[in-house]
């Protein structure tokens, strides 16, 4: 009887911790934000309509390896941050290339880091920012240099916080690629399949491929923000290769051309095969040419963030969208993008 | 031969080897003739190219400066890259060297005009005010400031200083620096330019100034000013043959494009490509029309139908392109235009990249990619037909040449024949067309080889020994995968397999179906002529190197009696005799010398040997702790870890280490179909050594603790090739064995560290020592 009674308080016990402890977990919604990536060389202000007051990711040059020179080099560099000073909150970005430390001497990596700091001060002149980020496709080749190299970043920028994109693949092989030494990551949800292949059907974005990498979230140390792809291109095959790459191509876009069923024949849901040589978006295409076209769907962004949010642990976290430009913000609809941002709450 | 030239261009081109270009030759003919060069069945794998290619680069007249643009440069990169010069740099040099009667020395003009300071340039203009033959100016040894300085050119001078000033304005920046972009400065020099026009008379100077002025306002993007300076400059100035007219026009041209006036732009750039070899490049890549009303218009503003032609030819030319329509339409406007020589091989090169590419011999290349290809190839064919047939193009052999090639391609051999037999009789052939109608007849009889028979003997014979058979590499693989496909077509899988492979290949991982089928060709009468060189090795057949093959590919897969049987076969004096697998080395070492120098035997007696002691335990099992002892070491001594792994295993190879745990016991070789094999398996070695263990417990405690040791090896060598190693071979640390790989070390050190065995292999075996001790 006294046994009975010893058990029934227990449950009576535990049903109380499960439910306050349940009810902790549901009242406390992760702090979620959203914002956007600018990743062009010239800025259209007219998009600042079509978003609130989200804080924007701004590419403000690249780095690349200099064979002339045999040393980095900046590229692609936007000439000034001016419109977006007033307009919102910004996060200056930096995307080097994986060659540029798969090539560059241990003796260089100071001299980058110095010519980086006073071209990120001077192109931001002016603009206030807490954090700075930097993208790089490193491995586990490069990882030493790019480490070093973020390891000193911290100490130029001492009262910025520092971020780094992490690919898929570096969270899942972190024992292999590392953990950057940075304050924050940014997971990149994109850019997942293989581009080259013509069997692939989406390598923007693929459920299936997006899980299978999410491994090692649980021990992964680094607070983690996500981008998500909010942007469609066509892959052209030709010979059987992908040639070329078509920015802001939608399937819609390319059933609106004038006489398209002369121009094209949809042979799969997402491939389009040209009937006849032509211009199309800038590109001269050839006959036979194969366009894959790649989407990211509404359903699909919100499988993945409800994939992702089941792995990320950090309780503050940004949605990041990849990319703010007018053709890419035509596709969506500004609540649908937010409600995307609220599935991580 | 490609290569070949490539290294004499670059001898030639390179001062410190120019010197002493005879010397390198006579070295690197000496290294030819003394490394050891020998190809032949006994060679590894052929290392298949990823296409073949049969097209003489030469014919392009790369030379031409317009081979980069038109054939592309992933085409001719390797020996562009050789050529490549600073085209903007020597062409200005040479108008400067050209317009001063080529006095001046070009060195010194490149200093005076590319190095030399603003002071300097003044302090010369002083002295040639006063055109003193021995008064002193700072360039004074440069033959180009001796002219200037003593014929008086101040007006030159003028100009030179006014050209350094702008420089600054006009050159990229230090790769992280900004260039100066001091509009005010900029407008300012611009004027100054307009004044300095006035005042200058000659016209080769008008011109260069303002070019001058369309630089700086083009530099700082202000677009309508660069046409404004061209409209009231270029009119007043006298037409004269310059370069600087094709620099000037590349602003003009760049100025439009930023105003959105694309295909006027276009046009222009065309313009400089045609006519402007040191702009060529940035013109090219510049050219950059978007819609089909922009090309229209562009092809409009066009004023004869060269001029159209260029725009087809540029487009035409662009990365990856399908050329063939624009060909068409350059054919119809201008047939005899030089560019389309040139995309004809284009298109032959990348026609013949697919065809016969990897990809699409191996069958992987995808059925629409094959389908197109094939459709655009005969297209290809009626054009070049066509062309040929008509007979007004500039080198109508090279057409009629191509079309042979091309219905190659297409693998009408038969047709292809006839064309080129047509082709070889067209009027006004050259050498080079000459030697490449022979090397496209060469593949068209390699082509044609149908059956293996004694016709095909002789064919073969002729094929080889031909001089285009030497001249091009490409043809031993393609003849031999030829051969190759012959045989397996006629079900002779073997011969199909030693025509592109060696027997080492084969040795590597014996298939018994290829092993077999070589052995019915070895014991086969009347032979072909290719079929006996196949069969033999240095005048000797090979069937029993086959009939080892088969006993080891039995004993790697322990079944003795087949081994004994295939073993039996080799004869008594091709069997080698130099293994010791009954020796029991506490450690393993692939390549000590035996301590067992009386136990040396070959394969076979190997073999009987073991059959003999399965025997003899059976048959008394009281007694036969000792021949299940020798059994044990007789399976592991054969394995990929015992010291006589060659019993069964022709080539053992160390890399296999990093690949043990896989599953597998087939590791890929570079261009070996077959792959490796390693016999890993220890579990017969280690049931024979637990056998032995347990017979000799009560009789001989030394022999049972032995054999408990071999067990133990046994146990962690299964440790090694299963999925749980994470072993980093090559580790000086000892691995760290799961518990059910350890049960012999842990039986060692329970039940027999009292053995004087077990005190010697602790001594010996630092594995056995660590696990003994943990």
């Amino acid at each position: 009887m006294r046994k009975n009674s010893l058990r029934f308080i227990f449950h009576i016990l535990l049903l109380f911790f499960l439910l306050f402890t349940g009810q902790n977990c549901q009242t406390k919604p992760r702090d979620v934000s959203m914002a956007f990536y600018h990743w062009k060389t010239t800025v259209d202000t007219s998009v600042f309509q079509n978003i609130k007051n989200e804080k924007i990711y701004v590419r403000l040059f690249d780095v690349d390896w200099d064979e002339e020179t045999k040393s980095p080099k900046p590229l692609a560099e936007l000439p000034s941050v001016e419109p977006f000073k007033n307009a919102v909150k910004i996060v200056p970005v930096v995307f080097i290339t994986n060659k540029t430390f798969s090539q560059i001497l241990d003796n260089q990596i100071d001299t980058l880091l110095i010519h980086v700091f006073d071209k990120m001060n001077k192109n931001t002149e002016g603009a206030s920012f807490d954090e700075i980020q930097f993208d790089c496709d490193w491995t586990a080749t490069t990882r030493n240099r790019y480490f070093y190299f973020l390891k000193k970043v911290k100490t130029l920028f001492l009262d910025k916080k520092i971020s780094a994109t992490i690919r898929l693949h570096q969270v899942k092989f972190m024992d292999k690629t590392g953990v950057p030494p940075v304050d924050r990551g940014m997971l990149m949800a994109y850019n997942m399949g293989d581009l080259d292949d013509m069997e692939t059907d989406n390598s923007i974005l693929n459920i299936e491929t997006l899980k299978s990498y999410l491994k090692n979230f649980d021990r992964y140390p680094l607070e983690l923000d996500v981008a998500l792809p909010i942007f469609s291109w066509g892959i052209v095959f030709r010979d059987g290769q992908a040639v070329k790459i078509i920015n802001n191509l939608s399937k819609k876009e390319l059933l609106k051309t004038p006489q398209y069923d002369s121009l094209f024949q949809q042979n799969t849901d997402n491939h389009f095969v040209l009937l006849k040589n032509q211009y199309l978006k800038g590109l001269y295409l050839y006959e036979n040419d194969d366009i894959r076209i790649e989407e990211v769907h509404l359903s699909n962004l919100q499988l993945a963030a409800t994939f992702l949010s089941q792995h990320i642990k950090n309780q503050q976290l940004t949605v990041v969208f990849y990319h703010l430009d007018s053709a890419t913000l035509q596709q969506y609809r500004y609540e649908d993008l937010e409600n995307i941002a609220h599935i991580f709450r | 031969m490609k290569t070949w030239k490539i290294l004499l261009t670059y001898l030639d081109e390179t001062p410190v080897f120019s010197r002493c270009r005879n010397l390198v030759i006579a070295f690197c003919l000496l290294l030819f003739a003394v490394l050891p060069y020998r190809i032949g069945k006994s060679d590894c794998g052929i290392a298949t190219p990823a296409h073949y290619s049969f097209v003489h680069l030469d014919l392009l007249a790369w030379q031409s400066d317009y081979a980069p643009y038109l054939m592309g440069y992933q085409v001719i990169n390797d020996i562009y890259t050789l050529q490549r010069r600073d085209a903007q740099y020597d062409d200005n040099i040479l108008e400067w060297r050209g317009r001063f009667c080529d006095i001046p020395d070009s060195a010194d003009v490149a200093q005076l005009v590319f190095q030399s300071s603003v002071d300097e340039l003044s302090n010369l203009r002083d002295a040639a005010a006063k055109r003193k033959r021995d008064g002193y100016y700072q360039l004074q040894g440069n033959t180009f400031a001796q002219v200037l300085q003593q014929n008086g050119c101040l007006e030159t001078i003028d100009y030179l200083v006014f050209a350094k000033t702008c420089e600054k304005y006009c050159v990229k920046g230090e790769l992280w620096g900004d260039p100066p972009k001091d509009a005010a400065q900029m407008f300012f020099l611009i004027n100054r330019g307009q004044t300095e026009f006035k005042r200058t008379k000659s016209p080769f100077l008008k011109l260069r100034y303002t070019y001058q002025m369309l630089r700086l306002a083009h530099y700082a993007k202000d677009y309508q000013a660069v046409l404004t300076i061209w409209d009231n400059m270029i009119p007043k100035i006298d037409r004269i043959q310059s370069m600087m007219n094709y620099w000037a026009l590349a602003h003009k041209a760049g100025a439009l494009q930023s105003l959105g006036r694309r295909a006027e732009a276009a046009y222009l750039f065309a313009v400089v490509f045609r006519y402007c070899p040191s702009k060529r490049q940035q013109a090219f890549e510049s050219f950059d029309i978007r819609t089909e009303q922009e090309w229209q218009e562009c092809l409009n503003f066009c004023k004869n139908p060269q001029e159209r032609a260029a725009l087809y030819a540029i487009r035409a030319s662009y990365d990856k392109a399908h050329a063939l329509d624009d060909m068409v339409e350059l054919y119809k406007l201008d047939p005899k235009n030089e560019h389309l020589d040139m995309l004809l091989i284009r298109e032959t090169l990348r026609m013949e990249k697919i065809m016969l590419g990897s990809d699409y011999r191996a069958g992987r290349l995808n059925a629409k990619t094959v389908k197109d290809t094939r459709t655009y190839l005969g297209r290809l064919i009626t054009f070049s037909k066509f062309c040929a047939d008509k007979n007004i193009v500039e080198n109508p052999a090279l057409w009629r040449t191509t079309e042979g090639y091309l219905r190659l391609l297409d693998g009408d051999w038969q047709m292809a024949l006839a064309t080129l037999y047509r082709a070889r009789k067209t009027e006004g052939i050259n050498n080079l067309i000459a030697e490449q109608i022979e090397n496209y007849v060469l593949l068209a009889r390699i082509m044609g080889l149908q059956i293996a028979d004694s016709q095909m003997d002789s064919t073969v014979s002729v094929i080889k020994a031909s001089r285009a058979f030497a001249s091009d590499a490409d043809f031993d693989p393609i003849l031999k995968e030829k051969l190759s496909s012959i045989f397996r077509q006629s079900g002779n899988i073997g011969a199909a397999f030693l025509c592109q492979n060696s027997l080492g290949d084969l040795e590597k991982n014996p298939t018994m179906e290829l092993v077999e089928d070589l052995i019915r060709l070895c014991q086969k009468q009347n032979k072909t002529l290719i079929e006996r060189e196949l069969t033999t090795e240095n005048g000797k057949t090979i069937e029993p190197q086959l009939w080892d093959l088969k006993g080891m590919y039995y004993l790697s897969r322990f079944q003795l009696e087949a081994a004994t049987e295939a073993f039996n076969r080799v004869p008594p004096e091709r069997r080698v005799r130099r293994y010791t697998p009954f020796a029991d080395n506490i450690k393993d070492c692939i390549r000590c010398p035996s301590s067992d120098t009386m136990g040396i035997m070959d394969k076979y007696t190997f073999v009987k040997t073991l059959l003999d002691l399965q025997y003899r335990a059976n048959a008394a099992l009281d007694q036969a702790a000792p021949y299940y002892y020798k059994l044990g070491l007789g399976y592991y001594n054969m394995t990929y870890f015992g010291n006589n792994s060659g019993l069964a295993d022709a080539f053992r190879d160390w890399r296999s280490w990093q690949r043990i745990n896989q599953g597998k016991n087939v590791f890929p070789v570079k261009n070996n179909p077959l792959g490796n094999m390693e016999v890993l398996d220890c579990s017969i070695a280690k049931h024979y050594f637990e056998l032995a263990r347990q017979l000799s417990w009560n009789s001989d405690r030394e022999l049972s603790a032995k054999a408990a040791f071999w067990a133990a090896k046994c146990e962690q060598n299964l440790f090694f090739i299963s999925a749980e190693n994470h072993y980093r071979t090559g580790s000086r640390l000892v691995p760290d064995l799961p518990p059910q790989y350890r049960t012999y070390f842990d039986l060692l050190k329970n039940y027999y560290s009292n053995t004087a065995f077990y005190q010697q292999a602790r001594s010996e075996c630092k594995y056995l020592s660590f696990y003994t001790v943990k």
